[in-house]
């Protein structure tokens, strides 16, 4: 139960692996598969210590690090981000399991990127020193940006430099912040810096600096363009990755940081952030009607769903940020799967287009199955556990301002419009090509990553209060913080 | 029986999963029983635990709750379930109607490749609907109302070659999801109104409760209740649903599914009283509704569609009835029409059956000659439906009218409303006699050659090759005719509703009425349709008449308006922010050309693109290694 192993496993796997001839991409991929199977049971047995009365920080570590500036190895893991953890440490077997067949280029290296990406996120997850953090922070683009670039499609440079511009300028002025903040307190450390939260201008102006790194990571409206070009052209891996972990990091640091750190700025900027959260939900399904490939209708839809995670957050009400925190798994979960199950179907017709598909659930039923219950569950059907962490985050909203959830809640009507009208374009009507009707169905390796997530959606919508009663400590003495400071 | 509540939703949903998962392997045979057999074991618990509660004292009833479904501080959902008369009437004709439906779907789904698939559907619907009826709270009732709403829309997209009959599930789904906001947006008022979701703490609140905060909860309840019930404006999708196979149209679309707007208003009835406002406008939509259905039903040439067109009529009534706050009369009509209009449809099965699946009603005629049971329990179903006296439609729609008519409580006669229900009655008369002279009496027209019908399935089937549907079929049938018959003479409203005083003054004389009304409508339809068919031309061709039978088949153009006005503008939006907001404005002037700054970024960029990735991951490395270097150098100094 220790979270630097946790961080290291990764990192000596990835180490392992230039051990190993790279024409052997067998071993490889075994090996990559066995170190992130590793990780995953490492973080599971954080979640089984997991003390869930506690609300501050378990398992902590603390050692110096450049002394000199205060700078600490300072890690620990709450409520809010041990199941963030998990998620992380769970999407990368997926991801290593869904590319054995459809990565063949610089095999080793492309595991490498994953299992160092891997430290990276679960890196940003823990780090309680705000300068290890922006470490993580930085280190943790280079192998995304890396999947982008080298494993992703046609267009991949052209995406791998948008995704490159737009994190870019976020990070540079959240680092400016967080020397400015690092100045006036004199620390790093996470928890004393939420002792002494910056107020005034100086708090808006840093607030505004972390809060635009974080809304490009979400991303929110108008800053998710990067979003559609790097899911489109992104590996399926790297997609998984992007959408189960990358896009919580925003919301994670919004939570860790940006909102306990200048409070009076966070609930001053809320109902500016929560429009434009409403913007996005609306906006972000909107675009769905209109796209001609799927994954890049996902990635669209990811916009809409990240925008109801952010409202729920800044409702700043039990039921609302506890929303976000669970919706944040739960899209993990879903928009992964729906990831995954793109990656099958393009990985044997090497085409995305909506058009070229139809009549496809004769074809292949078991996809059609767990493709389907995926859009359930990503358009919140109760019984699934997209429903739950949606049903809170409206909840919270309607709370805070009833037009809030009202016209987030035309987000729903119109997810359940693009995705029910996505599905029946792939798999309903005649099986009129050729290549659709002697599609092979998932194999088992597809099925072995696939089911676990389609248990967690049913685990999740039906049994959610195993989890939220783990988040909600931390979560209470979270709004405990922002109460206090946002007066 | 306490202990054994669970297991009215839960067998059902064991038989979804068995014949889901295993369906495939099992055959046909196996797969029936499965279904029908946990369809059965449902409604053995529910008629034990309905005996009991209405053996017992009027506020007695059977819970059970299972822990917590959702937690938040201290907003908390339960899994729980409760039985009183209300939620124990709904189970039984719920298990009781599905399970002959479902006996009947194993003769009339033979043969087809999806037959596990449509046990499988039809289990899971069953399990939703009894979780919506038997819930304890709101948004337990949610999660059964949004199941039955995927069992719909997977139900009436069972046969999904055809894109026509997916897009009619897609947008029974989406419009009931329309509505569904609404409920939502009520379910969270509720919440922050009453700080429970128990219907229990609601309703037992709901007096001492602000009247304006009532209003907005019931406003926004109702709109839910619109959409699964299918009335105006959201009706739109109820008729489409006839795509499904007839036994679904019979248990989703006609039986059960669209009562649970009803049935919503029924449980929360005190809340809806505390809110008159929002009682006259479910009495004016519900009246409405029934008038405008009506009206559509007249010139509908398919047979589903007429008797479609009639649920939705028939359920305005019983809005009607809710809107009056006699909501156990409400309910009364929802069992009553559970009977009959479940006969009819799985009637018009059997026609359909027998005519190797026809449904123009223009390719029928004189068919009781040949199939004298399937028009021997049609008429019946019609009669009760038109209300003729003494079958179970009559007292039930009376009693509304009656209602109506008469007022109730601390609300007055609505007379307008009285007026419309009335003439809608006598509509609904005509267009049902209207549909049995085409099927069943005159002559056969379905031999000549495919004509005016393009969506005819069967091309020139002789007469005498037209045979009965098998027992399976005829069973039901028989059952629920019989229901139909003596279904009116149950005593429903006192023992839903112990408060209610219905007046007895003109009640007699409005029963007198309505049964006048009901025999002039089926006297003109028959004399009409049978006797002076040329006259009835003469009028269609005449301009007035033209222009009424345009709207009316037409079905005053509602689909052609949103498509315009809702739809198409959507559309428009849609292409106008991905192209002009996403990818000009956003991605073309800010990001890409947003000041000198960011394109001398760019521009540098793209030399250091030479193509080859390594070279650029270098530079991305070490630009990030001094800049954090400098800045910490930086930080030090």
């Amino acid at each position: 139960m220790s979270i630097t192993l946790t961080l290291l496993i990764p990192v000596a796997t990835a180490i392992l692996l230039l051990c190993i001839p790279k024409d052997k991409t067998a071993e490889l991929r075994m090996t990559a598969l066995f170190g992130s199977l590793a990780t995953l049971a490492f973080s599971l047995a954080l979640l089984g210590g997991f003390d869930a009365q506690t609300a501050g920080f378990q398992f902590t570590e603390k050692h110096e690090w450049v002394p000199s500036l205060h700078i600490h190895y300072h890690v620990g893991i709450d409520g809010i981000s041990l199941f963030l953890v998990v998620l992380s440490a769970l999407l990368t077997p997926i991801a290593i399991l869904c590319s054995w067949k459809s990565v063949e280029k610089r095999v080793r290296e492309f595991h490498i990127a994953l299992l160092l990406l891997t430290s990276g996120v679960i890196g940003v997850f823990v780090a309680l020193d705000l300068m290890l953090f922006y470490v993580f922070w930085e280190v943790m683009l280079i192998p995304m940006y890396l999947l982008v670039g080298i494993w992703g499609s046609t267009e991949r440079i052209r995406a791998a430099v948008k995704f490159f511009i737009y994190t870019m300028a976020g990070s540079l002025l959240m680092f400016l912040a967080i020397l400015y903040l690092y100045q006036h307190t004199g620390t790093f450390s996470v928890e004393d810096i939420y002792q002494k939260p910056l107020t005034g201008t100086a708090g808006l102006l840093c607030f505004l600096a972390f809060a635009l790194s974080f809304a490009i990571k979400v991303p929110l409206f108008p800053v998710h363009t990067w979003l559609p070009d790097a899911h489109t052209e992104a590996p399926t891996a790297g997609s998984v990755i992007l959408a189960g972990v990358l896009l919580k990091l925003g919301i994670y640091g919004f939570i860790r940081f940006a909102i306990p750190f200048f409070p009076e700025a966070a609930v001053l900027a809320a109902p500016w952030i929560s429009v434009l959260a409403i913007i996005g939900i609306i906006f972000g399904a909107l675009m769905c009607f209109v796209q001609e490939d799927m994954k890049r209708l996902i990635a669209y839809s990811s916009v809409s769903h990240m925008g109801f995670v952010v409202l729920g957050l800044f409702a700043f009400n039990e039921q609302g940020v506890q929303g976000c925190v669970l919706q944040m798994v739960n899209h993990g979960i879903s928009t992964g799967a729906l990831f995954l199950l793109i990656g099958a179907i393009y990985e044997r017709r090497h085409t995305r287009r909506i058009l070229d598909f139809g009549g496809l659930a004769p074809v292949a039923p078991r996809l059609a199955i767990i493709f389907f219950i995926t859009t359930l569950s990503s358009i919140g059907l109760p019984f699934l556990n997209g429903f739950v962490g949606e049903f809170l985050i409206l909840q919270g909203a309607y709370s805070r301002n009833v037009f809030y959830a009202a016209f987030a809640g035309l987000g729903i009507i119109l997810g359940a419009v693009y995705m029910l009208t996505l599905y029946r374009r792939i798999f309903f009507g005649e099986t009129d090509r050729e290549e659709n009707a002697e599609m092979k169905d998932l194999e088992g390796r597809e099925l072995a990553f696939l089911l676990p997530l389609v248990g967690l959606m049913v685990f999740l919508g039906l049994f959610s209060p195993w989890f939220t009663a783990k988040i909600q400590p931390s979560i209470e003495q979270w709004l405990k913080l922002v109460q206090a400071g946002g007066g | 029986m306490d202990k054994l509540i669970f297991l009215i939703p839960l067998l059902p949903f064991l038989g979804f999963l068995v014949n889901g998962l295993l369906g495939r392997r099992l055959g046909d045979r196996a797969v029936a029983i499965i279904g029908c057999a946990s369809v059965a074991g449902a409604f053995a618990i529910s008629v034990s635990s309905f005996l009991q509660v209405y053996d017992a004292k009027p506020d007695t009833f059977l819970q059970q709750d299972f822990g917590a479904w959702i937690q938040a501080g201290d907003l908390s959902v339960s899994f729980g379930l409760v039985i009183d008369s209300l939620s124990g009437v709904m189970c039984l004709v719920v298990t009781g109607v599905g399970l002959l439906i479902h006996i009947y779907s194993t003769g009339y789904m033979k043969g087809d490749a999806g037959y596990y698939r449509f046990f499988a559907y039809l289990n899971l619907f069953m399990a939703s609907m009894l979780v919506l009826v038997a819930a304890d709270n709101i948004v337990l009732m949610f999660l059964g109302w949004e199941g039955v709403g995927l069992c719909s829309y997977l139900l009436i997209g069972f046969w999904y070659k055809g894109l026509a009959n997916c897009s009619a599930g897609i947008k029974a789904f989406v419009v009931n999801r329309i509505g569904d906001l609404g409920f939502l947006l009520g379910i969270f008022a509720i919440w922050a109104v009453f700080d429970s979701f128990k219907f229990s703490d609601i309703v037992a609140d709901a007096a001492t409760k602000d009247s304006s905060a009532a209003f907005w909860i019931c406003l926004l309840l109702f709109v839910g209740a619109c959409g699964k019930s299918a009335q105006i404006p959201l009706y739109v999708w109820l008729p489409d649903a006839m795509a499904g196979p007839t036994p679904v149209s019979a248990l989703i679309h006609a039986a059960t599914m669209v009562t649970s707007g009803v049935y919503l208003l029924a449980r929360l009835g005190p809340l809806f009283d505390a809110a008159p406002g929002v009682l006259t406008i479910v009495a004016t939509i519900g009246a409405l509704t029934a008038l405008l259905a009506a009206l559509i039903a007249f010139s509908q040439n398919d047979i589903k569609k007429v008797l479609a067109y009639s649920t939705v009529s028939q359920l305005g009534y019983m809005f009607l009835a809710a809107g009056m706050g006699a909501y156990s009369v409400a309910i009364f009509h929802v069992v009553t029409h559970a009977f009959f209009k479940a006969l009819l449809f799985l009637g018009a099965g059997a026609v359909i059956h027998s005519l190797h699946h026809e449904q123009d009603m223009r390719r029928m005629g004189g068919l009781r000659r040949r199939l004298p049971w399937t028009f021997a329990l049609y008429l019946i179903g019609g009669l009760a439906l038109s209300g003729f006296p003494l079958t179970a439609g009559f007292f039930s729609k009376d009693e509304i009218l009656h209602v109506a008519h008469s007022g109730l409580g601390n609300i007055g006669p609505r007379g307008v409303l009285w007026g419309i229900g009335l003439l809608t009655a006598l509509f609904t008369a005509f267009y049902t006699f209207r549909q049995i002279a085409l099927v069943f009496f005159g002559s056969y027209r379905g031999a000549s050659e495919p004509q005016a019908s393009e969506e005819s399935a069967a091309h020139g089937l002789e007469l005498d090759k037209v045979k009965e549907s098998p027992l399976s079929m005829r069973i039901p049938l028989i059952v629920l005719a019989a229901l139909s018959l003596t279904g009116g003479f149950l005593a429903i409203p006192h023992f839903l509703q112990p408060g209610i005083e219905i007046p007895e003054d003109g009640k007699i004389s409005g029963l007198i009425i309505g049964g006048i009304v009901s025999i002039a409508g089926i006297a003109a339809a028959l004399t009409i349709y049978l006797r002076f068919p040329q006259a009835l031309k003469g009028f269609i061709s005449s301009a007035p008449g033209k222009l009424a039978h345009r709207l009316s088949s037409r079905k005053f153009y509602v689909d052609e308006i949103y498509q315009k006005l809702i739809i198409r503008p959507i559309g428009i939006m849609a292409e106008i922010c991905f192209y002009v907001v996403d990818r000009l404005i956003i991605d073309i002037l800010l990001v890409h050309g947003s000041g000198f700054g960011a394109s001398a970024l760019g521009h540098l960029l793209r030399r250091l693109q030479d193509g080859r990735t390594p070279t650029y991951a270098a530079w991305f490395l070490a630009g990030a290694i001094v800049v954090l270097a400098v800045t910490l150098w930086a930080a030090g100094g």
